[in-house]
């Protein structure tokens, strides 16, 4: 088969990468002014014979995680974008790459991840208060003490409790542990179909990467339990 | 046969969270909860067709491998049962780490809800991430006959779970 030569790292790459690394800075920055309905993943650390040093892991790593997957999907929407500048091979070549197939599934999960907070800000904005119901669907609501409705930012208590109940999760696109699901999915189908075709060029290589990262994050996500002491 | 099983094992597993059915059945947000109570009541079932719906794609007489794997059902029906078992091994190894039980380790957080619901997130973006790719690289191939179907109709089922709940959730008050 004829291939034809990589596309070269040219000064618009060049500032798109940066511009995503920006764009993963000011997100890491928004972590700590998180807004009141997204919800930050926290690991629970009260087992009774959890070491110091364990939890003091159990802290740490996620934060870490968070800070890396917030840099890689930044990255994974840039390499996306440079990988569909021209000269570039046609759509269905393109989704034989293993990069770009990482990007694309990383993608979609921002984009679907975005679009629940946006349909999630326009239900604040039609009601901007919430059943206590909802907010709490263990709290009785004739319950002397609770009013039946609360405002919403209200019903936001630490970081584990989130907007509408503690049965939905509206986690911040750029941090979303799904990402890696959906690259372990499209990479999945890659193999399964028989189209595994790596370029030898530095943007695919990239989006491997970031691409087996992600998945990493999630890998990581699972096994840092494992580090609480019993 | 091996599909009236796996219906058992999920009315079984439906039994098994009866705990939190009765929450949500005392809860007077009728739509909200309504909604609520049909996710909890599929997510088993469709977990455990899921994982018989492997079985059943595998069996002979199936089509040649390169076309098998072109058929967005069968694909769908694989990875959504690859997705479950990478979530069930990490469940397995924690109860191996930690020597308790499921419950105890669900109070404390360290395991999602796996009986009524809370794995479909993780299952549906296995699925998408592999829809995506077939439909992009044009390697969308349906069939007909009823495993393809049936693989499909999966597919779309864990992504409905996952969808229609929490876009419902922002507007139903």
């Amino acid at each position: 088969m004829k291939t034809r030569p990589a596309r070269k790292f040219t000064f618009l790459d060049a500032l798109i990468l940066l511009a995503a690394t920006a764009l993963g800075f000011g997100v890491v920055w928004v972590f700590w002014t998180p807004a009141p309905w997204v919800e930050l993943p926290r690991l629970p650390v009260d087992h009774p014979q959890a070491s110091v040093k364990a939890i003091q892991w159990t802290t740490v790593v996620p934060d870490l995680m968070l800070v890396a997957r917030t840099f890689l999907s930044s990255w994974a929407l840039a390499l996306l974008l440079i990988r569909l500048r021209r000269p570039r091979p046609r759509l269905r070549a393109l989704m034989c790459q293993p990069g770009m197939a990482a990007c694309s599934a990383a993608a979609l999960m921002i984009v679907v991840y975005t679009l629940w907070i946006v349909a999630a800000q326009i239900g604040e904005a039609l009601s901007p208060t919430v059943p206590i119901a909802i907010a709490f669907p263990a709290a009785t609501p004739t319950h002397p003490v609770l009013p039946a409705r609360l405002p919403t930012p209200q019903v936001t208590l630490g970081a584990s409790v989130t907007l509408r109940g503690t049965s939905s999760f509206l986690v911040h696109p750029w941090v979303a542990t799904e990402c890696g699901g959906a690259v372990i999915g499209a990479w999945l189908a890659l193999a399964l179909t028989g189209r595994w075709r790596p370029e030898p060029s530095w943007i695919d290589r990239l989006g491997r990467i970031v691409g087996v990262a992600i998945v990493a994050s999630n890998v990581i996500d699972h096994a840092i339990l494992f580090l609480i002491k019993v | 046969m091996i599909l009236v099983a796996a219906m058992a094992a999920g009315f079984a597993l439906i039994r098994v969270s009866s705990e939190s059915f009765n929450q949500l059945l005392r809860n007077p947000w009728r739509l909200l909860f309504a909604i609520e109570l049909g996710v909890r009541c599929t997510v088993p079932i469709l977990t455990t067709w899921t994982l018989a719906y492997a079985v059943v794609a595998w069996r002979r007489p199936r089509p040649r491998w390169r076309a098998w794997a072109r058929r967005p059902g069968r694909v769908a029906g694989m990875v959504a049962a690859s997705a479950l078992f990478y979530e069930y091994t990490w469940i397995a190894l924690l109860f191996a780490r930690f020597g308790d039980s499921y419950f105890s380790l669900y109070r404390r957080g360290y395991v999602p809800d796996v009986l009524p619901a809370g794995l479909e997130p993780a299952v549906a973006s296995w699925v998408a991430g592999a829809w995506l790719i077939m439909i992009l690289g044009g390697r969308w191939r349906p069939a007909r006959g009823w495993i393809e179907w049936f693989g499909r109709a999966l597919g779309v089922a864990w992504l409905l779970e996952w969808i229609v709940p929490t876009i419902l959730r922002a507007f139903l008050r």
